[in-house]
């Protein structure tokens, strides 16, 4: 077995064990998640744009920043899949500061954009207390980011099981399922020392969830044409 | 499962929404709606029963929308009428995707 602070570090030693035709998988997933995540931004910012709501405002961000950190990483896939083959080869550590940097701007920008939606569903009677989040804000290694996202996320996924419990619409249901699977994601990251086929689940999982919120994107489109 | 996409309306009147504040978003919404339902012309007697306003708040968004083209002012028979435009049909759809969508993430607008 793995020792769990190296293997979900998402550096070297994963970058060793992980079958290399992996990182094609986990680039498209990146890259599929990135770009949903513009699409629901762009939507989320020509509402803003419509109605003045500051919570479309902020959802926008939170879309634009999580499909830049996604970016980051497809980039990191990209360059592993090239350049990990050539390190085997050479005998020479993997560690890469590119992919490096690359996880770290993913790490500080999805606990962005995590930490607005957290903010953003938090209740307005509420917002007083929201010393709750001073929890696992820092982070010092990936693990610490992943429990971060997972304690944020299972708050988010706590409100959109409750907004689909009061409207039962499949849109609702769609964007549970979305930040559900974005939470598995960090729960399957974090198992990915027991076995490392959790690394093509979890990526898969990550990439249906963002389908997930495209299909919505879709429904919401069609919906707008009929004038009944 | 019962999907209330297919019962969306922009509701006016006695709904469970009357005690929320309206943005006026959905008061466009409404009064667009109320022409649409009248084969795309109203009196604005009609207009204001239909979408639930005060006569001056009325005026007002009435005269807003005439800014933003979404409706216009003719004189059928020696009497005022509000018309629909293109603008207004595209701006209420836009609407009714806004609101499925701001649904969806359980967002109010």
């Amino acid at each position: 077995m793995v020792d769990i602070s190296v293997a979900i570090g998402g550096g070297s030693a994963l970058e060793v064990l992980i079958p290399v035709w992996f990182y094609i998988f986990s680039g498209l997933a990146y890259f599929a998640s990135s770009a949903i995540s513009f699409a629901v931004s762009y939507f989320a910012f020509r509402i803003y744009k419509t109605s003045n709501s500051k919570k479309f405002l902020a959802l926008g961000i939170i879309f634009l920043v999580l499909g830049i950190s996604f970016f980051a990483l497809t980039l990191s896939s990209i360059y592993t899949y090239l350049y990990v083959p050539y390190f085997r080869e050479t005998a020479r550590i993997p560690v890469g500061i590119f992919n490096t940097n690359a996880f770290n701007f993913y790490y500080i920008t999805s606990l962005i954009s995590y930490l607005l939606l957290f903010i953003t569903y938090f209740p307005k009677e509420a917002k007083k207390k929201l010393y709750v989040l001073y929890v696992p804000l820092w982070f010092i290694s990936s693990a610490d980011f992943h429990t971060a996202s997972l304690f944020l996320l299972a708050f988010v996924v706590s409100r959109a099981a409750y907004n689909f419990y009061k409207t039962r619409s499949t849109n609702t249901l769609l964007v549970l399922l979305a930040f559900s699977l974005m939470a598995v994601f960090h729960i399957f990251i974090f198992l990915l020392p027991f076995d490392l086929t959790l690394y093509l689940l979890s990526h898969a999982l990550l990439a249906a969830g963002f389908v997930s919120l495209l299909v919505m994107l879709i429904r919401v489109n069609r919906s707008g044409r009929s004038r009944k | 499962m019962e999907d209330q996409e297919n019962n969306f309306h922009f509701r006016a009147g006695k709904t469970a929404e009357k005690t929320e504040r309206r943005t006026k978003l959905t008061i466009f919404s409404d009064i667009l709606r109320v022409l649409q339902r009248s084969n795309g012309s109203a009196k604005p007697t009609h207009i204001l029963y239909g979408a639930n306003l005060s006569h001056t708040r009325m005026k007002q968004y009435l005269e807003e929308m005439l800014a933003n083209g979404f409706i216009v002012r003719t004189n059928e028979k020696g009497k005022t009428v509000y018309k629909i435009t293109k603008r207004g049909q595209e701006f209420l759809m836009e609407a009714k995707k806004i609101k499925q969508f701001s649904e969806a993430f359980g967002i109010e607008l």
